[in-house]
């Protein structure tokens, strides 16, 4: 069995449904996300777990032992979850030692030291033990909060949308930090956020979830590079949307031209399909027999150039150049694509269709 | 710790967030708050219908008219006036620069801590016929004595009130131009708008709802007086309650005049309630502060001369009175017992601070435990009473322990016990809890802005944290909210310090303390002795208005 296993959760806010069934489980040790927009019942699925918010039906085990489970809870203070909140909720009377050992019971004063110690120069904050929170700039409270929550050696921590208060640049290089901190203390973690960037950096796992759904539970690049769900590839990174047809015989037709898939698909003769490409996945050729497109849009971003392009069928295709290579907006390209890079869903059901890339 | 789990699953299985059926203590308390001031308001109330036909038609007949008159006449002077003082000095001070602002955007809240009836009683002795303006004037300039207009008439008392009522305006106006954004006046700049029409056209009517808000305060404080229209013996609604109980000796006909001041008092805080969820919508949203007017030199000695003269009249010249007074009656006077006085006052300030201070606390913390209609309009109902004038609420305490008397008192009977006279009126413990019922309000803002700072997050981290419970109030709440109850309890304490008819009116017999003896002396005339007590109650009033500037200073820094 799992680590933390939360199994058909439900939960209703009056008419509105912010869970509908939702399961999901993390092994010791792992880092775990929640990523959608805002609204979707994320927040909810976390205080759920940290007992702020009690499920409809549905059970949260976490080590085997139940947290919810037929109704039924640990009160939030009897859990030994630690969590860090969006607002941080430093206590603003107290110092930034006495903050962190808060939640310390029961041990000895020599090890509420050592342990705040470790914590101290592993977050970087060591000098400012004396100051209180006000004193602190946005990042150094960031860190108090996740130190408070590790000191009582929790049996999982919950973020609930740890970086939102940080600025961009501050966001990047304190998500690697944390991850660090948290994977150097051993300890099994779910975070919530909306940022995809936050989630890739931190976690081992990402649920997208929306609507009170959650679409799909994988890695980082299961979700990039197979995405189960149209929403999920839409909602994950970049990427063009064309119309297609397959064949039963296994060949796929769109504006990119018409490729041989790798597996029969033993359906009906002809299908359409929702054909996604990735950026990264479509070639750029200033001549050939590839489909010809004409740049209508180029925008340049550093690493990369992001082109959009117009297929003669009026689609739109978005490709990633490299930065030194000269395109000219208005001018006619030949475009081809690499196949794993592709995906295809059902038209109507959405869903993807397996064994195409590989 | 597979037992001890189980075992908590067992004891708490709703865990702290849900009510489950359970009666929820906070909620019982909060609604016996609730019960007690509403009770004294519903009794004024029925008192409508009571039959008390001989002295209610000689009222009617002969008085009500001209109360109705004189409480017009009152009100219609002392917004006018208060109107012209307050947001003339707030715009002053608040939007234009000169030497000598900042002095004077403090300095012309000082007057506050002077009581009106204080100020009336500072006044007529100063400029009365036999007071030292007016001998003066008749010995040196026997031309001009005659034209002297009398302090004692309608005029006087519109003046007084509106020197000592004034502040409530200048320190809303002055908050609600400070919080024009400067966006909002650049905007207008850009759109070519001067000056002059930019104050009328832009300033003037974004600051309306808080000058309206003031205007508010100023009216039920002048609606509530006693004190002052006592010592010009000018008739009100409040005169005339305390004369029909204390003259008449009829407590419904008290009652009746009581009804109808309630349903002023009720009107006024519609209006207010009004006021308040408009001044919301008025509250400037970028963060920087407009930019000050520089005057002109000549603008400026303008606004000297005009602001000068107000804090002179307002504070300077009745605390020069009031010390020059006690100066002359200190030596006959010290031996007089004024320690039992200040005693008294202390020790009835010290329990209704207390008694106020914890139903403050019940109400916040319900509130911030429970939400839902039920508690938002319990605690509207539990802090009405600061609406309600002291005679009125006087009258109200009394009927509702004339009839706890009268229930207690049937109780004996059926057990055989007799009992003679009343058991609970006209007793000390009663005051603290009708000073509870007045000022509640004052506490509770006190504590429940205190304890808006800890957010509902922090609880939360607390109990991640493993501590819940009373450990959780005492290690989060009370270290985070002691100032605020602090403040919310100096502010009470001198608020009923400061309490004239309410005293006056539910003492014991023989009771007295600073504000009841101010009435005594004040009523035969002795101002010199009248100032000992003042000044003890002037210079105790300062320190709220020293938390006040405080508070002023730091948010419009």
């Amino acid at each position: 069995m799992m680590y933390l296993n939360v199994k058909a959760i439900t939960k209703h806010f009056g008419a509105t449904c912010v869970a509908q069934g939702v399961g999901f489980s993390l092994a010791r040790g792992e880092i775990g996300a929640l990523l959608g927009p805002s609204g979707c019942g994320k927040t909810t699925l976390l205080r759920m777990i940290a007992g702020f918010e009690e499920p409809d039906s549905g059970s949260i085990h976490l080590q085997s032992r139940p947290l919810w489970e037929a109704g039924q809870g640990l009160a939030a203070e009897a859990r030994q979850i630690g969590m860090v909140f969006q607002d941080y909720a430093l206590f603003p009377h107290l110092t930034v030692w006495e903050n962190i050992a808060f939640g310390m019971k029961d041990v000895s004063r020599r090890e509420i030291k050592s342990t705040i110690d470790e914590l101290l120069s592993v977050t970087g904050l060591a000098g400012v033990e004396k100051r209180y929170p006000h004193e602190l700039s946005g990042g150094q409270q960031q860190r108090v909060a996740l130190s408070r929550a590790i000191a009582p050696k929790p049996r999982c921590l919950l973020m609930d949308e740890p970086f939102s208060n940080l600025d961009v640049t501050l966001r990047e290089s304190l998500s690697a930090e944390v991850r660090e901190i948290i994977k150097r203390f051993g300890i099994t973690a779910l975070m919530v956020t909306h940022n995809q960037h936050e989630a890739f950096a931190m976690a081992d796992r990402i649920g997208v979830m929306m609507a009170g759904n959650i679409l799909q539970w994988d890695t980082p690049e299961g979700l990039y590079h197979k995405p189960e769900t149209l929403s999920v590839a839409r909602f994950i990174g970049e990427g063009s949307l064309l119309a297609g047809t397959l064949t039963s015989e296994g060949t796929l037709d769109c504006g990119l031209g018409a490729f041989s898939v790798a597996e029969n698909i033993g359906r009906e003769a002809v299908q359409k399909v929702h054909v996604f490409v990735r950026p990264e996945a479509v070639q750029i050729a200033t001549s050939g027999k590839q489909a010809v497109a004409r740049l209508e849009k180029s925008c340049f971003r550093g690493p990369g150039r992001s082109c959009l392009f117009q297929l003669p069928s009026g689609e739109w295709v978005r490709a990633a150049a490299e930065t030194r290579c000269c395109l000219r907006e208005g001018d006619a390209y030949g475009l081809s694509v690499s196949r794993d890079g592709v995906s295809l869903f059902s038209e109507h059901e959405e869903e993807r269709f397996a064994g195409f890339s590989e | 710790m597979e037992r001890c789990d189980t075992d908590m699953m067992m004891e708490r299985p709703l865990g702290l967030f849900r009510a489950g059926g359970r009666v929820e203590p906070s909620l019982v308390l909060a609604s016996g708050v609730a019960l007690v001031v509403v009770l004294p308001i519903l009794f004024v109330m029925v008192s409508i219908f009571a039959d008390t036909r001989d002295i209610w038609g000689h009222l009617r007949e002969n008085l009500l008219a001209g109360l109705l008159f004189n409480t017009a006449v009152l009100s219609a002077g002392v917004l006018a006036l208060t109107a012209l003082f307050g947001v003339w000095a707030a715009y002053l001070t608040a939007l234009c620069e000169f030497p000598g602002r900042r002095f004077f955007s403090w300095a012309l809240l000082l007057p506050l801590s002077i009581p009106t009836y204080v100020m009336a009683f500072v006044y007529t002795g100063l400029l009365d016929y036999s007071g030292p303006v007016a001998t003066f004037l008749r010995q040196h300039v026997p031309t001009v004595a005659p034209f002297m207009p009398p302090i004692r008439s309608t005029g006087g008392v519109i003046l007084v009130l509106a020197l000592a009522l004034y502040p409530y305006v200048f320190l809303l106006a002055a908050g609600g131009f400070a919080s024009q954004g400067e966006r909002v006046l650049e905007a207008s700049r850009s759109m070519g708008l001067s000056r002059r029409r930019l104050f009328f056209r832009v300033m003037l009517p974004m600051a309306r709802p808080f000058i309206f808000g003031g205007l508010i305060l100023v009216l039920m404080e002048t609606l509530a007086d006693f004190g002052a229209v006592a010592v010009f013996n000018y008739d009100t609604f409040t005169t005339a309650i305390y004369k029909a109980w204390f003259g008449f000796f009829s407590i419904d006909a008290a009652s009746q005049l009581a009804s109808l001041l309630v349903v002023m008092a009720l009107g006024v805080l519609t209006a207010e309630g009004w006021s308040r969820r408009r001044m919301r919508y008025f509250r400037g949203r970028d963060g920087r502060r407009a930019k000050r007017i520089p005057l002109s030199r000549r603008q400026a000695l303008g606004a000297h001369l005009f602001l000068g003269g107000l804090f002179s009249v307002a504070f300077v010249i009745p605390m020069i009175q009031l010390f020059a007074w006690v100066g002359e009656a200190w030596r006959e006077e010290w031996h007089l017992g004024y320690g039992e006085l200040l005693g008294n006052s202390l020790a009835l300030a010290g329990a209704g601070a207390f008694l106020t201070l914890s139903a403050a606390l019940i109400l916040a913390f319900a509130g911030r435990k429970l939400t839902g209609r039920f508690m938002a309009i319990l605690s509207r109902i539990s802090l009405l009473g600061y609406a309600l004038p002291g005679t009125v609420l006087a009258v109200g305490m009394v009927r509702v322990l004339t009839g706890i008397d009268h229930m207690a008192t049937g109780l004996f009977a059926v057990l055989g016990v007799a009992i003679s006279g009343p058991f609970l009126q006209g007793t000390v413990w009663v005051m603290p809890v009708a000073y509870m019922v007045r000022f509640l309000s004052v506490g509770f803002n006190a504590v429940s802005s205190s304890l808006g700072r800890v957010s509902p997050s922090m609880d939360e981290a607390a109990r991640t944290l493993g501590v819940s419970g009373f450990s959780l109030v005492r290690k989060i709440h009370l270290p985070l909210i002691q100032g605020g109850m602090v403040t919310g309890a100096i502010l009470v304490f001198i608020d009923i310090m400061k309490e004239m008819p309410l005293t006056l009116m539910t003492r014991p017999f023989g009771w007295d303390t600073l504000a009841v003896k101010i009435f005594e002396l004040t009523s035969e005339g002795e101002w010199e002795r009248a100032a000992i007590p003042a000044v003890a109650l002037v210079v105790a009033g300062l320190i709220p208005v020293g938390i006040l500037v405080w508070q002023k200073e730091r948010t419009n820094r």
